[in-house]
């Protein structure tokens, strides 16, 4: 049974192939042959298997925006063509559709955990815009916001498997294997922080737990987590190591465990996002990150811009609209579109 | 990637090994701005110890590295061959010690005025497509990861690490892929022969690519430097950086709008302003912006009254700089001509960064003074004096005329503030007692006279009668409460009369007790 579990995890997360492969096919490939046992019923009649591109949105602290910059990002893509299903994967604490300017849906992701409704596609509902949808997560229910493992690891599965462009999924705060999960099932991690050392203290933490998550998530067998941990905060007197340097390390006594720990190292780089900047220096921050990350951790992250600090972000949920819509010439909107262009642009 | 510790200089400071002193320093300054104990983007990340550890480190290869005969020795023991430098560099060295090159450092927005700047200079959102012709070199950066990077370089927009020229974008997307698997070998070299194409080139290629086994990591310091490259030949004309910007406006008369966009003009012409009578001219493009960069023209006329400035503007219209300081590294000429053919894309940059430099821009200045003979033929620079002189009058006169005096008193505004100082009442000395003197009631009726207390007063605060009080001061023992509460009232009447309690107590007591034991007897 556990087996099981972890084997259908490690099949979901985007396992990179090679070192060097262009991400976005690495990503996409692997899939295939994995795929046939399960889906080979669908897989005929759909040429296209599964979405291009999960984008999740984290960033560990509450009230840091991901919610309205999900919804935001949803509606930049799909006015620029994209096919977009926005998931409220904030289970307990869902209002994206509120960000959105939707009533509350009739049918959520809960439904189709609890096998009300048979395929993701049964719970996505119009938004109103064209090509974006959304799955929402309001659900009532007590045990919502904990599904079990097996539920978890169904709808991590499915949700590659949506026949849209781009899968946006809102995570809730924190730093629970529920949230980290998904945010290690996408193909582009966005951490959103706020200028502010509450917001990028909780930032470095999601980061490093997300971290250490897919390290164990990826080689089970292997205890990677505490090899590296232990190499990341060293003891008085001893040097600070690199996941690199214990990679090096490893391979002097194992070989194929060095190959496996490198490979997992590899893949991991989320992208920054910094919202509610106000002075230049917040707009440096992310850079600051980005580089600080690798000076310490010899780790990439990347950086996807920021998005400037604005009245216009309240008075929009204020009036329970979307910013990009009911303000589109705001500096925060431009902002998203900015950061949306550069999703974009990763795919090429 | 290693570790910060045990990272070489040049890793640490994220630069080539073929860096001018003018790159180490600006991006020594850029590192230690980032890596402060302010910088809120750290926090959580690493405790203050290591990033002091950090910082230390970055000043220990600031140090090594600026002193030739030191980063020699340096280069030695990492295994780098012997720089011969065939190039320009030691033109280059030598003005670059001076001050800091203003404009590169700003690594935040800065596009930088000359080509390569924008480069070195890090992250810019906005891409100069001429830029990336010109340098190909830049390119090669983004392989040094190979792995993730490769979806992520082909965006222009996105800048994986700051130092990593954004402005690839025109660079050949070919390179990139090919670099991705074998990355280390193939990617330096690729990056060397642009290098070579400068005058910087001879080091670089020069240098082992393989001496770390490291793939991946060493690529990335080595990429990086390898833009540097480019960065070099601009590094070879770093006395441009302050010059270019005049050099710029000129043919940019018209593009000035886009000097015109940073706005933080003021700023700026603060900063500029610390650089003595030198700096004249590189300030006064600053300043322009500020103020509306066209019209001025017509005052450039105006400039030779620099009476009103400290500013050299007077002799020939055109460059301010040569009467200010005669700068000693003519070498650099032979750069600035290039510079000039390219002054077209410097002109797109912003910079809106320089207001967080502290540094002077002085050391640009020296260069301009030989760029100049190009500029006159454009004509544009004798509008830049002119600029100068302009924004002066009108905008933020008093910024100016501080000009003259140091550059601190430009920056250091008004007067300091003192704050008020809270003076609490004064407590009651306590009254001086001899020592030998023993307490009796008259002694401490005296007492509390030299206080100003009433009986009535003090009996409000020691919460003791005034009828014991009198009979306290009036010796009239045998009315007096029995021993065990006369003696907590003579500590309170003490406490509160400024004396010692217990001494009192002690002392008054024995009288009462030889009138008691005399009484009995």
């Amino acid at each position: 049974m556990a087996e099981n579990e972890a084997r259908d995890q490690a099949a979901v997360i985007p396992f990179p192939t090679q070192a060097g492969a262009p991400a976005a096919q690495p990503v996409a490939h692997p899939q295939q042959p994995a795929a046939p046992p399960g889906l080979k019923p669908r897989a005929a009649p759909r040429p296209k298997q599964r979405a291009r591109r999960v984008v999740a949105i984290g960033g560990g602290k509450g009230g840091i925006g991901k919610s309205l910059v999900s919804a935001n990002l949803g509606i930049a893509l799909a006015e620029r063509g994209s096919k977009v299903v926005l998931v409220d994967a904030d289970l307990g604490g869902a209002n994206l559709h509120t960000c959105l300017g939707v009533a509350q849906p009739k049918v959520s992701l809960s439904d189709f955990i609890e096998r009300r409704v048979e395929s993701l596609e049964g719970v996505v509902v119009p938004t109103g815009i064209e090509r974006l949808e959304l799955i929402s997560g309001a659900m009532d229910d007590l045990d919502a916001a904990n599904p079990k493992h097996s539920q978890k690891a169904k709808l991590l599965r499915h949700l590659k498997t949506l026949d849209v462009d781009y899968v946006l999924l809102d995570l809730g705060a924190g730093t629970s294997f529920n949230v980290l999960d998904f945010f290690l099932i996408a193909d582009v991690g966005v951490v959103v922080m706020l200028p502010e050392p509450t917001s990028i203290e909780n930032a470095y933490r999601f980061i490093k737990a997300a971290f250490f998550r897919r390290l164990q998530v990826l080689a089970p067998d292997d205890d990677f987590a505490t090899l590296v941990g232990r190499a990341l905060t060293p003891r008085e007197g001893e040097p600070r190591l690199t996941p690199l340097d214990v990679v090096a390390e490893l391979r002097k006594t194992n070989v194929e465990a060095a190959a496996r720990l490198e490979r997992a190292l590899v893949g991991f780089s989320p992208w920054v996002l910094v919202n509610q900047a106000r002075t230049r220096g917040d707009f440096d921050i992310g850079p600051t990150v980005v580089n600080a990350w690798k000076k310490f951790f010899g780790l990439e992250l990347g950086t996807l811009g920021a998005i400037a600090h604005d009245d216009s972000v309240w008075q929009a949920v204020r009036a329970r609209q979307s910013l990009i819509r009911a303000f589109p010439q705001s500096a925060a909107a431009t902002g998203l579109l900015r950061v949306a262009e550069n999703l974009i642009a990763l795919e090429r | 990637m290693k570790s910060f510790q045990a990272q070489t200089f040049y890793e640490l400071l994220e630069i080539s090994v073929a860096a001018s002193a003018l790159d180490i320093k600006s991006a020594f300054e850029r590192l230690d701005r980032l890596y402060s104990d302010d910088q809120v983007a750290l926090y959580g990340l690493v405790d203050e110890a290591s990033a002091r550890a950090l910082r230390s480190r970055l000043r220990e290869a600031l140090d090594v590295l600026m002193d030739d005969g030191r980063r020699a020795d340096y280069d030695a023991t990492i295994g780098l061959p012997p720089r011969d430098v065939p190039k320009p560099k030691p033109s280059a060295k030598p003005p670059p010690p001076a001050p800091s090159q203003p404009w590169a450092q700003s690594y935040a927005f800065v596009s930088t005025q000359s080509t390569a700047a924008p480069v070195a200079a890090g992250y810019t959102y906005t891409v100069s497509a001429p830029v990336a012709a010109q340098s190909p070199i830049g390119t090669d950066a983004r392989q040094g990861e190979p792995p993730s990077e490769p979806p992520r370089p082909s965006a222009p927009l996105l800048q994986r690490v700051a130092d990593s020229p954004s402005a690839r974008v025109a660079a050949p997307p070919q390179s990139e892929r090919s670099t991705e698997g074998p990355v280390a070998s193939s990617a330096p070299t690729n990056a060397q022969p642009s290098a070579a194409t400068d005058t910087s080139s001879p080091p670089l290629s020069a240098r082992p690519l393989d001496d770390e086994e490291a793939p991946a990591t060493p690529l990335d310091e080595r990429a990086s430097g390898a833009a540097e490259p480019e960065g070099a030949d601009q590094v070879a004309s770093p006395a441009e950086a302050t010059s270019p910007v005049d050099r710029k406006e000129p043919p940019a008369p018209v593009t000035p709008g886009a000097v015109a966009t940073s706005p933080e003009a003021p700023g700026a012409t603060e900063r500029a302003s610390p650089a003595l009578a030198t700096e004249l001219t590189p300030p006064p493009v600053t300043t322009p912006r500020a103020v509306t960069p066209e019209p001025e023209p017509p005052s450039v006329t105006m400039v030779p009254t620099p009476p009103a400035i400290t500013t050299e503007p007077a002799p020939p219209a055109i460059t301010t700089e040569p009467a200010p300081v005669a700068e000693p590294p003519p070498p650099a000429v032979a750069r600035e001509p290039s510079p000039v053919a390219e002054p077209p894309a410097p002109a797109a940059t912003r910079e809106p960064a320089p207001a967080a430099l502290p540094t002077p821009p002085p050391v640009a200045a020296p260069p301009a003074v030989t760029t100049e003979p190009p500029d006159p033929q454009s004509t544009p620079a004798p509008r830049a004096a002119a600029r100068d002189e302009v924004p002066s009058a009108p905008p933020s006169a008093p910024e100016f005329s501080s000009r003259d005096g140091d550059a601190e008193s430009a920056i250091v505004p008004t007067r300091s503030f003192t704050p008020r100082e809270y003076k609490p009442p004064e407590r009651p000395k306590p009254y001086e007692v001899p020592a030998g003197v023993e307490f009796n009631g008259d002694l401490l009726r005296q007492v509390r006279m030299a206080r100003g207390l009433s009986l009535l007063q003090l009996s409000e605060r020691t919460r003791i009668g005034v009828r014991h009080l009198e009979n306290l001061e009036n010796d009239r023992y045998e009315q007096l409460p029995a021993m065990v509460y006369l003696r907590g009232m003579l500590m309170s009447l003490a406490r509160e009369l400024g004396l010692d309690g217990l001494r009192v107590a002690k002392s008054y007591l024995t009288f009462v007790e030889a009138h008691l034991a005399k009484s009995k007897g």
